[in-house]
């Protein structure tokens, strides 16, 4: 587990809590986190949470994606008995996800003014062509310099769960990036093309 | 509806014209279970070259019974399936325009076919027949062009119905325009890679008149008019050496568009008593013929029936989960799916009794335009 991991888990010590008798002119008690106390874990449970206490402890048990600690056995049996226990956790996740709902390939056949015209490809589904009047509003302004009669682009309508595990819908047009041709690769064509030319058999 | 599945006998000649809303494909049964294919479409039901399929449900062996394919020029939609059909087809003769018989176009095909990491880039279709070719090592590949007469099938019981194929295009200043317009378009180095574009105006194009004794068919595949006298409709009809016969039967050029017509083709090239059709394209917000493409095309033709093989038109695209298609009206994205449904004019006539009453026969979304007007 990260650091960063680590401290989303809150610890509150049951002393810091002031007493409700304590609360003076109708105020609501407060609670308190004294972060001072509670911003380090003991350097044992940090090297049990990161597998480096020992040898013996098998280093890729634990990883990123280990976010819940309370399920592991192994790491609940290195525990010190009397370490606080998490009040709550955040699952964890690395990075955002994607559930791909829809996926189209695309050539641009037609550029107007403010939006162009393209051909699909059903990735998803095998299906039939279709047609596409995609507003120019809809592409990234990284990928306008893409955008001309015959580029090649993906459009992918899919769910995205953030990291925070927020979920969200989103259609993302991504012009691909083709390299260029090279000098080898035309002068190999050319000279393969000029030996089926003289292979055939043309009347 | 439904065609019957009765083959068409020996003498009786059959012109069938495929076209699904994109793609065209004409098949002809020129007597004696001779069939030529000129250019190729998927069916949308069976999925695969309608010739093939066609011929399948007449109960006759495509293998058998195909002798000459011809592409008229290299779009997709024209040629879609033709590396099927040859290679079905192994003792089949294959013609294509005199414009792409050339290295420069062949070093185009290599290109795309080996280096342009893009799943579709227009020209597979094509390096897949040159490879078919060139793996059968015996087959010839005839190049058409201005006023050649390409082909003979003698008519084994009656002489008077020997088959000539023809070409009428593309003429010599047509080819050499092409041959610059192909060059320019093999990719230059330190360009992005991207998937071809089209060729405007097609000078590649293939026309073909097919003599079969008195009767006379007319395939005007997607020859544009320029206004060039050198090129296009305006060189054929004025051509002096081209073959004279008039047309019973005419394919109208390039879906019917004002690009693809000429006064003069109803007048010179035309009988005075013929039927014709045409066939549908729509891809991106091109959709050809317009209404008002229709409307000409009836005032030229007068009393002679026209026949369209499917509807110009885009549907709504299939139903998708309810996330996606709320996302797709969020985006402001408007989807539509060009019409691709089965359509079929075919006609049928014995040459020995005449060559104006044919046996017209519609299937699937095939309609008079009259219906449409």
């Amino acid at each position: 587990m990260s650091l960063t991991a680590l401290n989303q888990i809150l610890y509150i010590k049951k002393d810091s809590i002031i007493d409700s008798n304590q609360e003076a002119d109708g105020e609501s008690p407060e609670l308190f986190v004294n972060l001072n106390e509670y911003n380090k874990l003991p350097t044992e449970t940090i090297n049990a949470y990161l597998g480096t206490k020992s040898d013996s402890i098998d280093a890729t048990y634990i990883s990123e994606r280990d976010h819940d600690i309370t399920e592991s056995p192994r790491i609940q049996s290195s525990l010190p008995k009397d370490a606080p226990k998490p009040l709550y956790q955040h699952p964890v996740r690395a990075n955002d996800s994607y559930k791909s709902l829809q996926k189209w390939e695309g050539y641009v056949v037609e550029n107007k003014k403010d939006m162009f015209i393209a051909r699909l490809i059903d990735l998803t589904s095998e299906g039939e062509e279709e047609i596409a009047e995609i507003p120019i509003a809809e592409i990234s302004e990284s990928d306008l310099d893409l955008l001309s009669v015959g580029a090649v682009f993906y459009w992918n309508i899919a769910y995205k769960d953030s990291v925070s595990g927020q979920r969200e819908r989103v259609s993302t047009i991504r012009f691909r990036r083709l390299p260029m041709w090279t000098k080898k690769e035309l002068e190999d064509a050319k000279e393969k093309g000029r030996t089926l030319f003289n292979k055939l058999k043309w009347d | 509806m439904g065609l019957s599945n009765k083959s068409p006998c020996n003498n009786e000649i059959e012109v069938s014209i495929f076209g699904p809303g994109y793609g065209e494909c004409i098949l002809i049964h020129v007597g004696n279970n001779i069939w030529l294919v000129i250019d190729s479409c998927l069916d949308p039901i069976e999925n695969i070259p309608y010739p093939l399929s066609y011929l399948s449900k007449l109960g006759l062996n495509p293998q058998e019974c195909i002798k000459h394919i011809f592409a008229t020029h290299w779009h997709n939609d024209h040629i879609c399936g033709l590396s099927h059909i040859l290679e079905t087809c192994i003792d089949a003769s294959f013609t294509c325009s005199s414009a792409i018989g050339t290295k420069e176009f062949v070093n185009l095909v290599s290109a795309y076919k080996n280096y342009s990491m893009m799943r579709e880039n227009g020209l597979e279709e094509f390096s897949k027949i040159l490879q078919l070719i060139d793996e059968r090592n015996t087959t010839d590949i005839k190049l058409a062009s201005s006023d050649k007469h390409l082909f003979k099938i003698e008519n084994p019981s009656q002489s008077s119905l020997d088959c000539n194929i023809y070409s009428l295009s593309p003429s010599d200043r047509a080819i050499r325009m092409a041959y610059v317009d192909i060059a320019k378009l093999f990719p230059e180095e330190i360009t992005t890679k991207k998937s071809l574009p089209g060729l405007q105006p097609n000078h590649t194009s293939v026309v073909i008149l097919i003599t079969i004794g008195n009767l006379c068919l007319l395939l005007g595949a997607d020859l544009e008019e320029i206004g060039d006298d050198r090129t296009g409709w305006a060189k054929i009809i004025s051509s002096a050496t081209r073959q004279k016969q008039k047309a019973n039967l005419y394919k109208i050029a390039h879906h019917g568009s004002r690009n693809g017509e000429h006064p003069d083709i109803w007048t010179e090239l035309l009988h005075a008593s013929f039927n014709s059709v045409l066939t549908p394209f729509t891809l991106g917000s091109v959709y050809l013929p317009k209404i008002s493409d229709l409307k000409r095309i009836q005032e030229k033709t007068e009393s002679n029936p026209v026949y369209i093989t499917s509807l110009p038109k885009w549907k709504r695209p299939n139903t998708r989960e309810k996330a996606v298609e709320r996302t797709i009206r969020e985006s402001g994205i408007k989807l539509m799916k060009p019409n691709r449904s089965h359509g079929q004019v075919r006609f049928r006539i014995d040459p020995n009794i005449s060559t104006t009453d044919w046996k017209v026969e519609l299937d699937g979304e095939a309609t008079n335009i009259e219906n449409l007007i």
